[in-house]
């Protein structure tokens, strides 16, 4: 059988704080196949941004089985998970997480350079062309709107060609317009690149984009349905 | 051509320069933003380093430049109380051209007897000079001053005589003609401070007043120009002389009393300036976390992205250090245009003309301290960026960061700091004082850290008041974010080093001006003739009556070997070194002298005729290792003597009255032809009586020398104040970064406070309540940090005045309280800038933002 692109089993987690102790997930299993799109969706507060920090190596698990492409999150230390991220996921961020003081194109070239990679710049720079920034290289992100940043901060997700794009609320903080923008070349992408989509949301008309939807609610996944995208 | 592919043209036309470093300079690119009180503090401990360290360097230099010009010859042999014999001259002239002088001090006395001057006489023979020129007023020259009865004299004491050019006053036995009036001698330096002004004239002239004497206290100097090819050193003039009691120094170290006393302040002054680093050092360490703070958000970026830790602390790092090493470059800039400055003021009164350039030694131990320094700071809260994790950017982090850094960041802090402890040691001519120095430095770190929690716990402790803006004032003071340990770490620790710099020399100056004229002699009398002394009492009794006259008989001599060991193999403490360098005046008694106890050993008893005796200061002798019983040989009038150690005795060298290291047993020493040191002790005297005493001492013994205490004291007062002002100079630079840590600090904490008062004033508190509330609290930390440093300095300036100098503590209020007023004033001033800005604050844009 061929080997899940990411495989959960039994996953829990349990974070302390000053008040107690708080069990965030309570025993999720989930297997997704390399180039699935996936919408997680749930209410504020039902564990979908913490699976996706257990998916992409951001927090450890409490127990449980966590494998990402091929990888066993639950052995590797802090800097294996950084180096399995660099190499396997790309991730965008409601907020974006730009580096203030870098240009769009040294944004995007970060990812490649911790990689190791020799031609990063003009990797970065390809990438951002086909996001249609290529106007926009030396552009600090404060220089840059909303919609824009949050398209460097695609670029720079796919920029290492990463197997899973992990895309947390991508529009929240962007208009409509913006927004629809970002989830058009989120998809394109999808389908030109054959990447593993992983979008979380609590907007059930993106998540419908998806071929699957995960439903979280109370830490556990409550229920987890097709759309007509993954039959199309 | 598209934008991507200028881009690609660029980048091949770009050097690759590694990632963690390319990292450090895109973070950078922020500019210095937050690193502002950073820079300065490095910038400031750099500068006074890198300053004391050029301008000792130029001043070394300059020394070691002149060597020739100072020294008067290639070297120098110096004798006391005798002119070098034929055949030990004719060895000096084996080496090379020999120029003798003698110099010697006396008294000008104006011919009708109604004044009379301490002067320092200077007689030349045909050669002097061979190096460098002697200049007079009028462009007189030596030839002026060579005919007999001539002399040339500074004008300082034609002012005082109210002499001119031609006039005549009495010298010796004689009465000489002012030929010349003298503006510069070459060889000035080398003959160390003096207590007059200078009488040049010739050796002729010298023998016509008739105080050249056997047991004079004449130094016969003979200088050696190298004619040959080989070159002329100390250790090849050494070999043609030896055990005849010559002092010998060569052009390279010409002055070394100078050069010592040079170096001491130079490695004193690196000290102070290193405190100041040190509190700067919390500047840089509170300006790093904040900095880490700030950078939250992208180190967690960076880890989503894929960086390793390392990565993202090595590149932090050299962001950190590229910062620091602007802060050290800046310091050294300043520290070395410090010196111009300094030398454009005062050069033209240096007895050498400095050549302040580029020194690299010291901009290196400058740059050196700088860099351990932050080391020291930077690693510690640097450590923390490694436990930033990657899911901050999702979630804000639940717990704190943990207290300790990673192992290897505190080990690395650690090892910087023993680095810098070991090169503060052994760099210092004096590497006791500075490892005390340095631990008295550290308690007054531990002591203000702890001070700091011992405030919050304290203000944690009190039952909360009624008045709210107390109660917030306390708040503030006890919780963790506050900054009540950096103000009570960064304003102790140079409050503690002000206070006790000001009581130290407030006790220094007291001791001088006020208490010893009460109990010390007015008046030393040198050089009375052993078979005038008994008219020199009577006189005395009759001119002052009332007063007490004690004498002792006075030679000078140098030890040369001890327990039969030559000084120069013996290796002394740096304490007791000068007891070893050059002459030493030599006395005998049949007892004890008045203020001495013997501490060890038994005094010889009268009458006693046996092997020759003597008796040593305790504390020096035993710093020199010396045992009852050790043999003793000294070089007197050319001769080896060697004495047994028969004890060891107690001084009260602050009395002022005659005292000596050395005293033998009378039958060492009284068949050498001496003279008599006396000092008078007149408590009810006026100035006038005192005259007339000098005045008659001067007609009726032309040959003796008067001293006023007072006059020497005064001397010895201006040199010691200009030292503390540089002391305090460089003192206040730790204050000024105390300072610059609090504005830092008070700029960090400046965010919460707006938010805090944002909150306060949605529920309805006044500014006049913030105001208050905050200068409470600013008043409460800076008051009593300020009264414990105030305290903390007392105690330092008591242990080393009372421990150490053997010099009476006296705290005048005054000094006891200007630094810790300043302290305060500075502290609610600073704060209540920043409280400024907070009252000013509109409150929704806060809100909002929440």
């Amino acid at each position: 059988m061929q080997d899940k692109m990411i495989d959960l089993k039994d996953v829990h987690l349990t974070l302390s704080s000053r008040a107690g102790s708080v069990k965030i997930l309570r025993g999720v299993d989930l297997a997704i196949d390399a180039g699935e799109t996936v919408g997680v969706v749930g209410p504020s507060g039902s564990g979908k941004s913490t699976l996706l920090m257990i998916m992409t190596g951001l927090e450890k698990a409490s127990s449980g089985a966590v494998r990402v492409a091929g990888h066993n999150f639950m052995a590797l230390d802090e800097d294996g998970l950084a180096r399995a991220r660099g190499e396997n996921i790309g991730i965008v961020f409601q907020s974006f997480h730009l580096v203030p003081t870098m240009t769009a194109l040294e944004n995007v070239a970060l990812p490649l350079e911790f990689l190791g990679r020799s031609n990063a710049r003009h990797r970065a720079a390809d990438v951002l062309g086909t996001v249609g920034l290529s106007h926009r290289l030396d552009h600090f992100p404060a220089q840059l709107s909303g919609g824009e940043q949050q398209r460097v901060a695609v670029a720079r997700a796919l920029a290492p060609s990463p197997k899973i794009l992990f895309a947390d609320e991508p529009t929240g903080n962007l208009d409509a317009r913006n927004g629809e923008q970002i989830m058009d070349l989120l998809f394109s992408l999808h389908k030109r690149h054959g990447v593993t989509l992983i979008l979380i949301t609590h907007d059930q008309r993106l998540a419908a984009r998806c071929g699957r939807i995960i439903s979280m609610e109370d830490g556990r996944i409550a229920q987890e349905s097709r759309t007509l995208e993954s039959v199309a | 051509m598209t934008a991507i592919a200028a881009e690609r043209e660029r980048d091949r036309a770009r050097p690759a320069l590694p990632l963690t470093l390319r990292l450090a300079m895109r973070e950078l690119r922020g500019g210095l933003s937050g690193f502002y009180i950073f820079v300065a503090c490095i910038a400031l401990g750099a500068t006074a380093i890198a300053a004391v360290g050029t301008l000792s360097a130029a001043i070394q230099y300059a020394i070691a430049r002149e060597g020739r010009v100072l020294l008067g010859g290639d070297v120098e042999a110096s004798l006391v109380h005798r002119q070098a014999t034929p055949d030990e001259r004719a060895r000096l002239e084996a080496l090379g051209a020999v120029s003798e002088a003698a110099t010697l001090r006396s008294m000008a006395r104006l011919t009708d007897g109604s004044g009379q001057a301490l002067v320092q006489i200077k007689a030349v023979d045909g050669v002097y000079p061979f190096y460098g020129d002697v200049i007079f007023e009028d462009g007189k020259t030596l030839a002026d001053i060579r005919r007999p009865g001539a002399v040339a004299a500074e004008r300082g004491l034609l002012e005082q005589l109210g002499l001119k050019l031609g006039d005549r006053f009495n010298l010796g036995n004689t009465p000489v003609e002012i030929a010349a009036i003298l503006t510069k001698e070459p060889d000035r330096l080398s003959a160390g401070p003096t207590l007059g002004p200078r009488v040049m004239t010739s050796l002729e002239t010298l023998q016509l007043t008739g105080l050249a004497q056997p047991g004079s206290l004449i130094d016969w100097r003979y200088r050696v120009k190298q004619t040959g090819a080989a070159p002329l050193d100390e250790a090849r003039v050494k070999q043609a002389l030896p055990n005849t009691g010559f002092q010998i120094r060569d052009r390279t170290d010409p002055s070394p009393g100078i050069r010592q006393s040079i170096d001491r302040l130079r490695d004193f002054l690196t000290l102070v300036g290193l405190t100041a680093l040190l509190t700067g050092g919390i500047g840089v360490a509170n300006a790093v976390s904040a900095f880490i703070e700030r950078k939250r958000k992208v180190i967690a970026a960076y880890k989503a992205l894929g960086a390793s830790g390392a990565l993202i602390t090595q590149s932090f790092l050299i962001q950190v250090l590229i910062v620091a090493m602007f802060g050290i470059a800046i310091g050294l800039a300043v520290g070395t245009a410090l010196p111009f400055l300094f030398t454009s003021l005062y050069g033209a009164i240096l007895p050498v003309r400095l050549e302040v350039g580029l020194y690299p030694a010291p901009l290196l131990l400058a740059a050196a301290y700088g860099l351990l320094i932050a080391l020291i700071f930077i690693l510690w809260p640097l450590g923390r960026a490694r436990q930033i994790r990657a899911a901050e950017l999702l979630r804000e982090e639940v717990d704190g960061p943990t207290r300790w850094p990673p192992r290897a960041f505190a080990a690395g802090s650690i090892v910087s700091a023993i680095v810098l402890v070991l090169m503060a040691i052994f760099l210092s001519q004096e590497p006791r004082i500075a490892a005390l120095a340095l631990a008295a430095v550290a308690a007054t770190f531990v002591v203000f850290g702890a001070l700091g929690y011992g405030f919050r716990a304290l203000a944690r402790a009190l039952p909360r008041p009624r008045r709210p803006e107390l109660a917030l004032a306390l708040a503030n003071i006890a919780g963790p974010a506050g900054l009540t340990r950096t103000v009570t770490v960064s304003l102790g620790a140079g409050l503690t080093l002000l206070t006790a710099i000001a009581l130290t020399d407030a006790s220094m100056t007291a001791e001088l001006r006020t208490q010893m004229p009460e109990q010390a002699p007015s008046h030393f009398f040198v050089g009375i003739n052993k078979t005038e002394f008994g008219r020199f009492s009577q006189l005395i009794a009759a001119k002052a009556p009332g007063s007490e006259l004690n004498s002792a008989p006075m030679l000078r001599g140098q030890i040369v070997a001890l327990r039969e060991t030559p000084v120069s193999e013996l290796k002394v403490p740096a304490e007791a070194q000068w007891v070893l360098n050059g002459d030493r005046g030599l006395t005998f008694s049949e007892t004890p002298p008045p203020d001495s106890k013997v501490v060890e050993g038994a005094w010889w008893p009268k009458g006693y005729s046996g092997e020759p005796l003597v008796s040593f200061e305790s504390e020096l002798g035993r710093a020199l290792g010396l045992k009852i019983g050790d043999k003793i040989t000294f070089n007197v009038l050319g001769r080896n003597v060697t004495a047994k150690l028969a004890n060891f005795r107690t001084v009260q060298w602050s009395s002022l009255n005659i005292n000596f290291v050395m005293i033998f047993s009378p039958n060492t020493l009284e068949a050498a032809p001496y003279n008599i040191l006396a000092t008078l002790s007149w408590p009810n005297s006026d100035p006038s009586g005192e005259t007339e005493v000098v005045r008659a001492v001067a007609a009726e013994f032309p040959t003796v020398t008067s001293v006023r205490v007072r006059d020497a004291l005064e001397t010895v007062n201006t040199l010691l104040g200009q030292v503390f002002t540089a002391i305090r100079v460089a003192g206040s630079l730790t204050l000024l970064s105390g300072v610059l840590v609090l504005a830092g600090a008070l700029s960090t904490v400046r965010a919460r406070r707006i938010y805090e008062a944002v909150i306060l004033k949605t529920l309805g508190a006044t500014r006049r309540r913030v105001l208050i509330a905050h200068m409470a609290e600013y008043l409460i930390l800076g008051l009593s940090t300020a009264i414990i440093a105030s305290a903390a300095g007392a105690l330092v300036a008591y242990i080393l005045l009372t421990q150490v100098m053997d010099i009476s503590f006296t705290a005048p209020p005054l000094a006891l309280l200007q630094a810790s007023a300043l302290a305060t004033i500075f502290m609610v001033a600073f704060g209540l800038f920043g409280t400024y800005r907070v009252l000013n604050a509109k409150a929704a844009p806060y809100l909002r933002a929440e």
